[in-house]
């Protein structure tokens, strides 16, 4: 299975929505508040985000963020709404990073999340199991297989708290009807990775935030995520699925989630602190809530909701292996308790193409020795393969020596971090991978 | 979504403006609240012009301006003061509620104001977020139905039609109104396309109404999928986003609540029942005989959208309503086109003397959108005085060319339906209270007979003219009578006699018809007053009276307005005959009549 720009760009398709979708899940008062602070605030509009945008990138690398933005925009009015408010602070943060002479990495969020989704589409074959990646345990695709592991004892925990959180009951029919859960669990599941996928990244200002404040704090002036915010975050998401991997995924008898509280507080602090899978899983929810209906108005809203939740999970622990490594080594995830997780991390880990680094150069013209920055791409397509004999192979095009060189060194250990069969993040053993090869590949 | 909202929803849409759709819309109503039905009109074209009270009133249509605080209720005001605000909606329709039990609300965007609190002006509008705005629009659906649902409240006695008048274009309210009808089912919601005979428009329609189609398909096929599922067997997922939605929404639902829609679609789809379209300004001549609409296709499967929507209903335009396409350079294109064994004729159905040129693909295409305006095109006439221009507007005209006219169109089968003219009166009296389809005889007697006095007063000075042969001749009794009262100049010679019997022959048949115009437009004018003043009126005309009455209308120059008022009557009167007709039959078609 093949990944590149223009494979995704062709199948991108898979995101646009039209209006056909039924908005009961949000609520009209609390949207048009948001809206009318938006214009008292006279913050950025996307339409001046992307003018700046537009004057400042080059043209491909402007109409490449310009494709997936509106590709992802018009998704999100169906399953994410209040994106609206945020996609033009979003546009100009990274347009910020992309064009800071002082970072050779370039900020790339606009397009890597819808690319990331497309990835994670394609894993999952759009939805279609027979498109699927193939693996070798039955029944024979990742989709199919994610299903299973939804529906299967190591997710009791995860079904009885959607059960309480009142999807319709045709997601747990038994016997005759099986079919027709999988099949309901499947289309949320789907919808799920994608909205996930497209939002991963958006806590990543957050990192930022933290590195400054890490650095303050070494002159010890304060502290950024102290124990009484931790605190608080623990109050206001208690009992929400988000905070399910802080607890080892249970949720034993319906009881309250959460009894340890200290030790909650503690890895709330570690996860806000140290990655931006938490702060943005927390916008991202925190968002939602400023603008959905409460109560919900039917079973339907239901459903949408908790995509929103399923995906916040998702957003949380793309970007776990950190902590994992460090601070938290029970944190590893594996297809049988989280299969969001697992799609979502390895499509992040895989989308890698298309990815722009700025490269600067003196101008021998310049008489004041001023630098000329360019813009590069680093790898042009990645795939990913499953032998029989359980060999996940990850090939990785680079085009020129410099990003293949880091994509040995770099890409190798993240490699490492991620797949290694006793203590990497992702334990892919769970769907008969016993090995992981990565193979950068130096093209003309 | 998939409640069972007992109220019918016909939504009349165009995909080009200017089209007619507010006429039809009206005509529409019209006849449902003619049939007993409570008829909520709602303007929804926001960026359109306001419907005003006074032309429901001249449309003669039977609906009453909701209002609030003292002036008309406007959809969007109510839609950003109240729904968007979370407030209860107001009272809207009056007590006791109107004998006809017809409302209407308008919009206007324009009548809002702005931070200033001055008027919105063009450019500065932002309500029409509803038309581009998924959410926005959705919740004006939604709004829409409370207002409904207080109407249905209202009429709970009262079987009520809901008769949505679309803005022009495919905004998101026509995509969200779609979705809506087609989960309402064709016994609940109705979609109505108005389209001008231009190609372009006309392929517009038609590909809307292929999108319906799969829709409609696409949601069939996930609730068959659905069902199946239940039922332990197992068929392949339809994939499409309409199903992808359909099948979010049907899964959120509960059993009964599932079987429901599953029972809806089970029967099988036919889009005759949901969706109507109608062809509107049509030029007479291409009436007489029916229209193929599959040649104005431009793709072939086109046909087959038309077959699926069932006949297709065709409202002529009078020439002197307005009308945006000159008819005239489409006769000259289809004359002048020398590619004559290029495709088959578009116009197959149409009777071959009319037109017996084939034309060239690029050739009709590019002659048929050509956009003239007629104002334009008709002063140019006159002012070359040019004089071939047939049909629309006689520049040679002559006091016996009206006779010749009409006796020429009397032998048409055009007035074969009228009967004889000495019972017009009674027929126009069933005019008056008739159903449609006493409407369908008399509407071509009075549209050929509307263009006769059209083209008198358009003529004043020959209008003088011919009342003075009128005034010569009358005072000549029947044969075998005295000629008292002729004075000797105006006695005809002898040699003139056989000119005279012609003329009077000419006379004695253009008086009855000159009675029927004069009683048709005196009626007309009458329909803004009173019934009975009317009928009065029609039962004491006679001959000196319509002489007075013309001589009235053409000399005297205070009759102006009235003569303005009559013409714009018996333009709007005629082209209502036409449109409720064709209206009617769609109604019918849909068996809400």
């Amino acid at each position: 299975m093949v990944f590149s720009l223009s494979n995704a760009k062709e199948s991108i398709d898979f995101l646009k929505n039209g209006f056909y979708a039924s908005y009961d899940f949000i609520d009209q008062r609390k949207y048009e508040a948001v809206s009318a602070l938006f214009q008292k605030e006279k913050l950025f509009t996307y339409e001046k985000a992307f003018r700046c945008l537009n004057t400042r990138l080059s043209k491909r690398y402007f109409y490449d963020i310009l494709f997936f933005q509106l590709t992802a925009l018009d998704y999100s009015t169906a399953v994410f709404p209040s994106y609206v408010f945020i996609m033009a602070e979003d546009l100009i943060d990274d347009w910020l990073a992309t064009v800071d002479p002082h970072k050779d990495f370039a900020r790339d969020h606009n397009v890597h999340q819808p690319l990331t989704a497309s990835i994670a589409a394609k894993l999952l074959g759009y939805g279609d199991s027979s498109r699927a990646l193939k693996i070798s345990l039955s029944p024979g695709n990742l989709l199919d297989y994610c299903i299973e592991k939804v529906l299967g004892p190591r997710c009791a925990s995860f079904l009885s708290y959607a059960k309480d959180f009142g999807l319709p009951s045709c997601y747990f029919c038994d016997d005759k009807s099986k079919a027709l859960s999988k099949e309901v669990w499947k289309s949320l599941f789907y919808q799920s990775v994608i909205l996930a996928a497209l939002f991963h990244d958006m806590g990543y200002p957050w990192q930022y935030v933290h590195r400054v404040d890490k650095t303050l704090r070494m002159i010890d002036i304060r502290k950024f995520a102290s124990e009484s915010f931790s605190a608080d975050i623990a109050r206001r998401f208690k009992n929400r699925l988000v905070l399910f991997p802080f607890q080892s995924y249970c949720y034993p008898d319906n009881q309250p989630l959460f009894n340890k509280e200290e030790e909650l507080n503690k890895k709330i602090e570690i996860a806000l602190n140290n990655t931006h899978g938490f702060p943005g899983a927390l916008s991202f929810l925190s968002l939602h809530d400023a603008v959905k209906t409460f109560p919900p108005q039917s079973t339907y809203s239901r459903v949408r909701d908790f995509s929103v939740e399923w995906a916040a999970l998702g957003i949380l622990m793309h970007d776990m292996p950190g902590i994992h490594k460090k601070n938290w080594p029970d944190l590893r995830i594996d297809f049988e308790k989280d299969p969001l997780s697992c799609i979502i991390s390895l499509a992040d880990f895989l989308e890698e193409f298309n990815r722009p680094y700025a490269e600067f150069r003196h101008s021998s013209l310049n008489k004041n020795n001023a630098k000329l920055i360019s813009y590069k791409i680093a790898c042009e397509s990645s795939s990913i393969s499953i032998s029989k004999t359980g060999i996940m192979t990850i090939e990785m095009s680079y085009k020129d020596k410099r990003s293949y060189a880091l994509a040995n060194d770099f890409k190798r250990t993240e490699t490492e971090d991620y797949f290694n069969l006793c203590n990497g993040y992702l334990d892919l053993s769970s769907i008969g991978v016993n090995r992981v090869e990565f193979h950068p590949k130096l093209i003309k | 979504m998939f409640s069972a909202n007992p109220s019918t929803f016909i939504s009349v849409e165009s995909r080009k403006g200017g089209v007619g759709k507010t006429t039809v819309a009206l005509a529409l109503a019209a006849n449902l609240i003619e049939y007993g039905y409570a008829v909520l009109f709602l303007d929804t074209d926001l960026v359109g012009t306001r419907l005003q009270r006074d032309v429901v009133k001249r449309m003669g249509v039977q609906l009453e301006e909701c209002i609030l605080k003292g002036a008309p209720a406007n959809l969007l005001t109510l839609y950003k003061d109240y729904y968007l605000k979370g407030k209860a909606l107001p009272s809207l329709f009056s007590t006791p509620p109107s004998p006809n039990c017809g409302y209407f609300i308008g919009s206007d965007i324009y009548n809002n104001e702005n931070k200033d609190g001055k008027r919105v002006e063009a450019g500065e509008i932002e309500d029409p977020r509803v038309l581009y705005d998924g959410f926005h629009a959705y919740w004006f659906l939604e709004f829409i139905k409370s207002i409904v649902d207080s109407f249905q409240k209202r009429f709970f006695d009262k079987p009520v039609v809901v008769v949505l008048d679309n803005s022009p274009g495919y905004s998101s309210i026509e995509k969200i109104t779609h979705d809506f009808v087609t989960d309402l089912g064709i016994n609940n919601g109705k979609i109505l396309f108005v389209s001008s005979m231009d190609s372009q428009d006309v392929n517009a329609c038609l590909d809307s109404v292929q999108d319906i189609r799969s829709q409609l398909q696409d949601k069939q096929n996930t609730a068959f999928y659905y069902d199946n599922l239940t039922k332990g067997e197992k068929t392949k997922k339809p994939k499409s986003k309409v199903s992808d939605l359909m099948w979010e929404r049907i899964t959120a639902l509960d059993e009964d609540a599932t079987k429901k829609v599953i029972d809806s679609f089970n029967n099988e789809i036919t889009l005759t029942g949901l969706i109507g379209m109608v062809v509107n300004k049509v030029p007479r001549r291409l009436m007489k005989s029916r229209l193929d609409i599959s040649s104005f296709s431009l793709s072939k499967n086109k046909r087959d959208i038309v077959s699926l929507i069932g006949d297709i209903e065709w409202i002529p335009f009078l020439e002197h309503a307005s009308y945006q396409y000159y008819p005239q350079i489409l006769f000259e294109s289809l004359a002048s086109s020398e590619d004559t064994d290029a495709v088959p004729s578009r116009f197959s159905r149409i009777n071959p003397q009319e037109v017996s040129v084939s034309l060239s693909r690029k050739g009709f295409s590019a002659n048929w959108m050509a956009l003239v305006s007629v104002d334009d095109e008709y002063s140019r006439f006159i002012d070359s005085g040019q004089t071939a221009f047939d049909g629309f507007f006689d520049s040679k005209w002559s006091p016996l060319s009206i006779f010749r006219d009409l006796f020429q169109d009397c032998s048409d089968e055009k007035l074969t339906s009228v009967g004889d003219f000495n019972s017009s009166h009674d027929s126009f009296m069933t005019y008056l209270n008739g159903s449609p389809e006493q409407l369908s005889a008399k509407s071509k007697e009075e549209e050929f007979v509307g263009t006769y006095l059209i083209s008198i007063f358009d003529e004043k000075e020959k209008g003088k003219s011919i009342l003075e042969q009128f005034s010569k001749i009358e005072a000549r009794p029947v044969d075998g009578e005295d000629y008292s009262g002729v004075t000797e100049s105006d006695s005809p010679a002898t040699h003139e006699i056989p000119q005279f019997e012609r003329l009077y022959s000419d006379y004695l048949s253009a008086v009855r018809q000159l009675k029927n115009v004069v009683n048709y437009c005196d009626a007309l004018s009458l329909l803004m007053e009173s019934f009975s003043r009317k009928k009065e009126l029609i039962e004491t005309l006679n001959l000196h009276d319509i002489r007075h009455l013309m001589h009235d209308i053409i000399s005297t120059d205070q009759s102006k307005e009235r003569l303005d008022e009559l013409k714009e009557s018996i333009k709007d009167e005629i082209f209502l005959r036409d449109v409720r007709l064709s209206t009617s039959n769609l109604l019918k078609r849909w068996e809400l009549i």
